[in-house]
């Protein structure tokens, strides 16, 4: 069982929260004319071993978008900060 | 205003139920109307611009992610980081409050028609709420006048501890009865009664 320190809810189990997106992804400028730019950001994603960030959603706690550091290899949870808190 | 009906009509039926060993139930299952309920929500101003408006109802500022505060009959959850739930529990109206806001920065939802409360009660309420929730339920972890919000079943609900033996849940009016049902069946080895409340 996964468990994730909310920072508004505090340690709840996975069970509470529905993975969303890859937080890593950053959306080109929108004057960027480079379709293969655009084909990356819409289509493409690392799948990267090892420490990452993801977007999840605290669906059933205080509904509020997280950013959640994982490791994908160890499934080990790190920092969990308020999306809105992240500097984009 | 279109009258309030208990979506348990059909579920509630006073009586004992379950294991009945001891000599008395140790859990007490009953159901309550909500009074009213409003939600405010908000941006990242939403403390500033709603601050005159709990002040009046009586509540210093917001409060934190944990407490319920409570104003006369008038509690109030800090559900999110922009967001409270207001409960008016004689079914008062909000009017007053409606008047201090403006709609434009604070919008407000009124969600007396979407939630009904399942109130559990008795010497087992801890033992019961481990099977529903994964939640630490101790006085000490879950101190009286404290909510959660979590899930039960999959479904979002919010658990607000009155006492140390009573425990309010918060559940959306559509789920009621699966929740009722679910609550049933897990009182049913420890024993308990169903009360209507007058
Ligand atoms: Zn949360």
């Amino acid at each position: 069982m996964l468990r994730i320190k909310c920072p508004i809810c505090g340690l709840r189990d996975e069970t509470e929260f529905t993975y969303g997106a890859d937080a890593i992804v950053r959306r080109p400028d929108m004057d960027e004319t480079n379709p293969q730019d655009w084909l990356n950001y819409v289509f493409y994603r690392d799948d990267p071993k090892g420490p990452h960030k993801e977007y999840w959603h605290h669906v059933q706690g205080c509904r509020q978008w997280l950013v959640l550091e994982r490791n994908t290899l160890s499934h080990e949870i790190g920092a969990c900060r308020l999306a809105r808190e992240v500097p984009k | 205003m279109i009258e309030i009906r208990s979506p348990l009509s059909s579920s509630v039926e006073p009586g004992e139920y379950g294991a009945q060993s001891a000599a008395k139930a140790a859990l007490q299952l009953s159901e309550r109307a909500p009074g009213s309920l409003i939600q405010i929500a908000g941006w990242q101003d939403f403390a500033t611009v709603t601050a005159p408006a709990l002040g009046a109802l009586g509540f210093d500022g917001h409060g934190n992610f944990r407490t319920v505060q409570t104003a006369g009959p008038v509690s109030c959850y800090r559900i999110a980081p922009d967001k409270l739930l207001l409960r008016h529990s004689d079914g008062g109206s909000f009017k007053e409050l409606l008047e201090n806001l403006n709609p434009a920065s604070s919008p407000t939802l009124d969600l007396s028609h979407a939630r009904w409360l399942i109130e559990i009660e008795g010497s087992e309420v801890e033992a019961l709420l481990a099977r529903l929730a994964s939640l630490d339920f101790s006085l000490q972890e879950f101190p009286e006048g404290t909510f959660a919000q979590t899930g039960i079943h999959h479904v979002g609900v919010l658990l607000h501890r009155v006492s140390a033996d009573k425990f309010l849940i918060f559940v959306p009016v559509t789920w009621a009865e699966s929740i009722w049902n679910l609550i049933c069946e897990t009182a049913a080895p420890f024993g308990f009664k169903v009360i209507v409340h007058p």
